[in-house]
């Protein structure tokens, strides 16, 4: 039995594939102070032991708090001579260009703990002055371990090209605190560009002890409950490594709860027959948004943990603030904006009854009808639609509308906003949003969805089942993956397939040990290669997939030809006669996961409606409520439709029909 | 879902302000997406708009500060030589004129007009900074008297397009002028690309929402930000008071330039009067009209409008009347050089933000060291060039609840630096032996400036030219109230064991073997240094920067 445990910030969620292929999930309040407790809480309320799981997939936000909260393990950082400051003075460009009180981002590491040595490499990775290890600077680390520091991070310039002198370095350094956890750039992040990869290299040697910590706590929780099958714990690249792993690579986990509800949401989709998608994981604070093209959500190189730059493979998400907790206010104009400030959970909208006065989004759906105040969570939870009223008008006054025309304008200036962004993550990448499909989670995108297609000329928008889990599903569809990475600069000719051939086979040989060091099989392993090349003169790289089976036959020709051919799918044009370089070559090891193989979600009689009014377009008008649960292969409806489900709501509007299919997606069209 | 209520709280104003918004910031993504040249990737030395069919700003992508005003002023050029009534479909503005509105000949505008069913619906621009636009030197210049030898200077002119991109007759022209061919007409072709995406997304829009309502909103939009100006500064206490800031020297040895600036706040409007500023310069440190609008108008932004959600378009600069004397160095008389406008530009807004310290003390910031470093280390081999160009910084000044930040862009500029490993694989003539923070270059105060910059550069070649200019090697950032001025700047190039003091705006012939160290200096504090908190001094100390 495989079963995944997703922690997240409210809530901790529990999903697992019984043996006939149903599934089961479980939700219990998450545990801030200890998460791997309700990590235990899931496993014992749901069938009291962890006895039979084989595979138990993990993911929480242990690693991107321990970075927020600066909570991580005392590092030090030794660099090149002449570059202490390669933390502080970062890459100057501002993220707020007209705040006056502008803060750059906090180094995980300040100056104090940064040490220099005397060595150099040139661009060649060629020794200009050799590695002199002082004993001055191994006193200083000496002493920086002996008084609580636990990490040593390492990052010589061009350690990338030769490792050579890191490596003596760090032997050094474990020879006079052989207790200290060591973090080598050359290890972690092999590539160009000293700020970012000291970056990552000082955030893996901040997060490892971290996260060793977490995950062996998590472990001997589940072992204590009678678990005796493999760890998995999942990673920012929305694939799983085993325990050790991330124990080694803890940079890799950050950022991988968005990712694991990206890969649930593409697995449902995917079954149900869709493979080019935007996603909209819509919740309390934020939406995020995901482009899946193929099956394959899209990949990103360099992200950001609270503002320092971090490059690991990491599903390229956008974020824009507009969540159900977002407020709506009156700018010095005197127009309605609605976000980015958030309610958050606590105190919440108004209509919790918590304490929030503030009118938000979710007010809003509760005045327009669209939120049953006895409905939601399942009725878990009573709304307070006075409260919400109360807000709402206070901003309808001002802005001289009724109450019901501006919560419907708080919607759609909620929808613009996300508008937007799904246009400029889709168009900045080279589609056109046309082309896909919508796929919403998350407690409100389902509410919001139908809106934004409309807007963005998107044909179809879908639902998944256990949209309020999907995070915790993808742990369970996600393959486990080995992602590396090694740069070469080197103009891309002929000379160049026999290199890239050659790194290939190195990296492929690599990731096979790794696996085999994890005892994971390399049978079943796929291995997938792909290029970063440029322009010569560019900065940026563009990711080519070398797919199968023979690559490299058309030679650097075929090479640049896809090259220039990507080049114009993504930025509209291409230069045919410029040369073209080679920066990195990129491999993926992959076992795959066998897909799920769901039952299929049976018609249950004819289900139940609820006639009731919503506000809509201006009007009221009448709409059927339906329960989802109840809704089995085949139904079809037409809007306005609302469906409630337990975690999350979905709106179907006037001119739009929904069906279910055999996997309980909700597929939603415009009636011709 | 389009809906027309003849009242609906301007919800549908937003809605399309969002759009317009969005257009702008798509066009900026183009252009960098596509550009070659390491000043608009790195640096984002560019800017992105959308215009009304009338060429008035509807909206900006947030680039780089300074480059608001020359958007605006350029436009106004062009549209002044080429009326709007002769535009087509086909036609392109293009101007690189400081005298017509752009800040300076690196500074390349083109305007696209955009029409429906030919009605038309708007017009779009991108501006971008190039590498090299020919002149005297490569990259920056170390002296000029005039705007011709800064490089090719490109009237307001309207070409037709064809087959979509520059006639080939310009490309040509531009060609033969420039040191580096290929990224200079490789941005451009990035420009062209970004206008064609903005002109594509505003006929959707006109398509969606009717061509009358998407004419009739961006006039709202922009009564609308001129309305949220005017909010804000009528809140305000009137006031009226005056600023004054300090260029060290005009480059050839002259005297201190003074910019002097009264500010009065009268009601909704505020009024920036530069009368008494000293004379224009016969060097290249002159600003020009539009250079001086983008620091007032950042200056106020930044003091005025942070965090409201303001939108800046042609209503919101409405309310900020800018009075400049002709003949002072804000508004030379042509064929004056302006090739260094940003550090003049610097000085307009430390002059402004000096005035406004004496009203609004808690909403500014002390003085920084406000000089960006720009320099151009070039080698050519064969003909060829091989030109790096780089922008370093300082200390910001102390704000009046924080520190100034270390090391980083002015508030007029966003320039990134460029990676040590990316200059030494790229540029094998160089090698940067230090880059790092300057110790105790911070004016102290309750709030201490930011810390500047050290970098030095081994030069591995013969041949190598270094051109540069910045400010503030003799007259540092000052403190406010009672904070201490910041440290000065400095550069030297060591040669044989022997130190070779170099001014703060010139021009070298580098050898092999050099080292040059370039030292910008920190920005000025804020309030008694006495009532500094002590966690703050512990935490200098520690830092090892105090």
């Amino acid at each position: 039995m495989r079963v995944g445990i997703e922690i997240g910030g409210t809530f901790t969620d529990l999903v697992a594939v019984l043996p006939d292929g149903t599934l089961e999930t479980w939700k219990v309040p998450s545990t801030p102070a200890a998460p791997a407790e309700a990590a235990r809480d899931a496993i014992v309320e749901w069938r009291g032991s962890a006895a039979g799981i084989e595979t138990l997939v993990h993911g929480s936000t242990v690693a991107t708090n321990a970075v927020i909260e600066r909570k991580g393990a005392r590092t030090c950082l030794l660099v090149t001579r002449g570059h202490r400051d390669v933390l502080e003075i970062q890459r100057h460009d501002k993220s707020d260009i007209f705040n006056l009180r502008y803060e750059k981002p906090v180094p995980i590491v300040r100056r104090e703990a940064v040490f220099e040595i005397e060595e150099r490499l040139d661009a060649a990775g060629q020794v200009v002055t050799p590695l002199n290890i002082d004993d001055d600077l191994l006193a200083k680390v000496k002493s920086f371990v002996e008084s609580g520091g636990r990490s040593v991070a390492l990052c010589l310039l061009h350690a990338y090209v030769n490792p050579e002198h890191e490596r003596a370095l760090a032997k050094a350094v474990a020879s006079v605190a052989p207790q200290a956890s060591l973090s080598l750039s050359s290890v972690v992040n092999p590539e160009q560009r000293e700020y970012e990869r000291a970056s990552t290299t000082v955030l893996s040697a901040y997060l490892r002890p971290i996260v060793d910590r977490y995950v062996s706590a998590f472990e001997q929780q589940m072992r204590q409950h009678g678990f005796a099958g493999e760890v998995q714990v999942m990673q920012s690249s929305g694939g799983t490594i085993p325990i050790a792993a991330a124990r080694e690579q803890s940079v890799r986990v950050v950022l991988s709860g968005p990712a694991a509800g990206v890969v649930g949401a593409a697995h449902m989709a995917a079954l149900s027959g869709y493979e080019d998608l935007v996603t909209l994981d819509m919740g309390g604070t934020s939406a995020d948004v995901c482009l899946v093209r193929g099956g394959q959500p899209s990949l990103s190189f360099e992200s950001r943990v609270d503002g320092l730059p971090i490059r690991v493979p990491t599903f390229d998400i956008e974020v824009v603030g507009a969540g159900g907790g977002s407020i709506a206010w009156i700018d010095r104009a005197g127009l309605l904006q609605v976000g980015p400030e958030s309610a958050g959970a606590s105190p919440g909208p108004c209509c919790y009854g918590r304490g929030g006065t503030l009118p938000t989004t979710t007010d809003a759906n509760v005045l327009l009808g669209l939120l049953r105040p006895k409905r939601f969570f399942g009725g878990r939870m009573e709304l307070k639609t006075d409260l919400a009223a109360a807000a709402v008008s206070d901003l309808a006054d001002k802005l001289g509308l009724s109450m019901l025309d501006c919560a419907e304008g708080i919607r759609r200036i909620a929808d613009a906003n996300m508008i937007e962004t799904i246009r400029l993550v889709s168009v900045a990448r080279g589609h056109d949003p046309r082309d896909f499909a919508l796929l919403a989670f998350g407690g409100a995108g389902g509410l919001h969805a139908c809106d934004l297609a409309a807007d963005l000329g998107i044909k179809t928008v879908l639902v998944p089942e256990h949209q309020g889990v999907l995070s915790a599903l993808g742990l369970l569809v996600s393959d486990l993956t080995v992602d590396l990475v090694r740069s070469r600069l080197h103009p891309l000719d002929e000379s160049a397939i026999a290199i890239i051939a050659a790194m290939v086979s190195e990296l492929a040989d690599e990731a096979k040990a790794e696996l085999s060091r994890y005892s994971v099989a390399s049978e079943g392993v796929a291995i997938e290669a792909s290029l970063d090349l440029r322009y010569v003169g560019q900065a940026s790289e563009l990711n080519l997939p070398l797919g199968r089976p023979t690559p490299l036959s058309g030679g650097s020709a075929g090479l640049i030809d896809r090259f220039h051919k990507d080049y114009r799918q993504r930025y509209g044009h291409s230069f045919p006669a410029k040369p073209v370089e080679l920066v990195s070559v990129r491999l993926r090891a992959r076992r795959r996961t066998p897909p799920l193989q769901l039952p299929p979600k049976t018609p249950s009689g004819k289900p139940s409606a609820d006639t009731e009014r919503i506000y809509h377009a201006g009007q009221w008008r009448d709409a059927q409520f339906l329960w989802r649960p109840e809704l089995g292969d085949g139904f079809t409806a037409d809007g306005p439709v609302i469906v409630e489900d337990l975690h999350g709501t979905t709106f179907v509007p006037p001119g739009w029909s929904m069906r279910v299919d055999r996997f309980g997606m909700l597929t939603i069209e415009r009636r011709p | 879902m389009t809906q027309h209520h003849a009242h609906d709280g301007g919800i549908q104003q937003q809605v399309i302000g969002r759009a317009l918004t969005a257009t702008a910031s798509e066009m900026g993504i183009a252009l960098l997406r596509n550009a070659f040249s390491s000043i608009v990737r790195e640096a984002k030395d560019m800017s992105t708009a959308v215009f009304s069919p009338q060429g008035r700003l509807v909206a900006q992508a947030d680039h780089i500060p300074i480059l608001q005003s020359a958007m605006v002023t350029s436009i106004t050029a062009c549209l002044d030589d080429h009326p709007l009534d002769t535009l087509t479909p086909d036609s392109l503005l293009i101007t690189n004129d400081p005298y017509r509105g752009c800040h300076h000949l690196s500074d390349i505008a083109l305007f696209l007009p955009v029409f429906l069913n030919g009605r038309r619906i708007g017009i779009v621009g991108a501006i971008a900074h190039h590498v090299d636009v020919g002149g005297s030197a490569a990259g920056m210049l170390p002296a000029a008297r005039e705007v011709r030898e800064e490089g090719i200077r490109i009237p307001p002119l309207h070409l037709r397009l064809v087959d979509g991109d520059l006639p080939p007759v310009i490309r040509g022209l531009i060609a033969s002028n420039v040191r580096a061919p290929e990224a200079v007409l490789g941005d451009l072709h990035a420009q062209i690309t970004a206008v064609f995406s903005g002109r594509a997304r505003l006929q959707t829009l006109a398509e969606k929402y009717t061509p009358d309502v998407l004419l009739t909103t961006m006039e709202q939009l922009i009564v609308a930000a001129e309305r949220a100006m005017q909010s804000i500064l009528s809140d305000l206490p009137d006031f009226d008071v005056t600023g004054e800031a300090m260029m060290d020297d005009d480059g050839e040895g002259g005297p201190e330039v003074v910019v002097r600036v009264r500010a009065t706040k009268t009601g909704r409007q505020l009024l920036f009067d530069f009368a008494g500023t000293d004379a224009a310069r016969p060097t290249m440190i002159n600003a020009n009209v539009s250079s001086a609008l983008g620091a007032v108008w950042t200056a106020t932004r930044h003091v005025f409008a942070s965090g409201t959600g303001v939108v800046h378009n042609a209503g919101s600069i409405e309310p900020i009347i800018v009075r400049i004397p002709p003949g002072c160095c804000l508004d030379p008389p042509p064929p004056s050089s302006v090739h260094a406008r940003v550090l003049m530009a610097y000085r307009v807004y430390d002059a402004v933000m000096d005035a406004l310290s004496k009203a609004l003390p808690d909403r500014v910031c002390a003085t920084g060291f406000n000089s960006s470093v720009c320099l151009a280390l070039s080698h050519s081999t064969q003909g060829r060039y091989d030109i790096f160009v780089e922008v370093l910084s300082g200390g910001w000044g102390a704000r009046s609840d924080r520190d100034g930040p270390d090391a980083l862009p002015f508030p007029l500029s966003n320039c990134a630096n460029t990676p040590t490993e990316f200059v030494e694989n790229r540029f094998p003539f160089l090698r940067i032996k230090t880059y790092g923070l300057v110790p105790g270059s911070a004016g102290t105060g309750r709030f201490r400036g930011g810390l500047g910059e050290v970098k030095e550069y081994e030069i591995l070649s013969d041949n190598v030219v270094f051109t540069v200019f910045t400010d503030r090697f003799v007259h540092p950032a000052p403190g406010l109230f009672g904070g201490a001025p910041g440290a000065p700047g400095h550069m030297e190039v060591e040669r044989h064991g022997e130190t070779i003091r170099l001014k703060s705006k010139t021009g070298v012939l580098l050898k092999r073997g050099d080292v040059l160290r370039i030292v910008g200096g920190g920005g000025g504090g804020y309030g008694d240094p006495a009532a500094r908190a002590t966690d703050a001094l512990a935490a200098d100390a520690r830092m090892g920067v105090s």
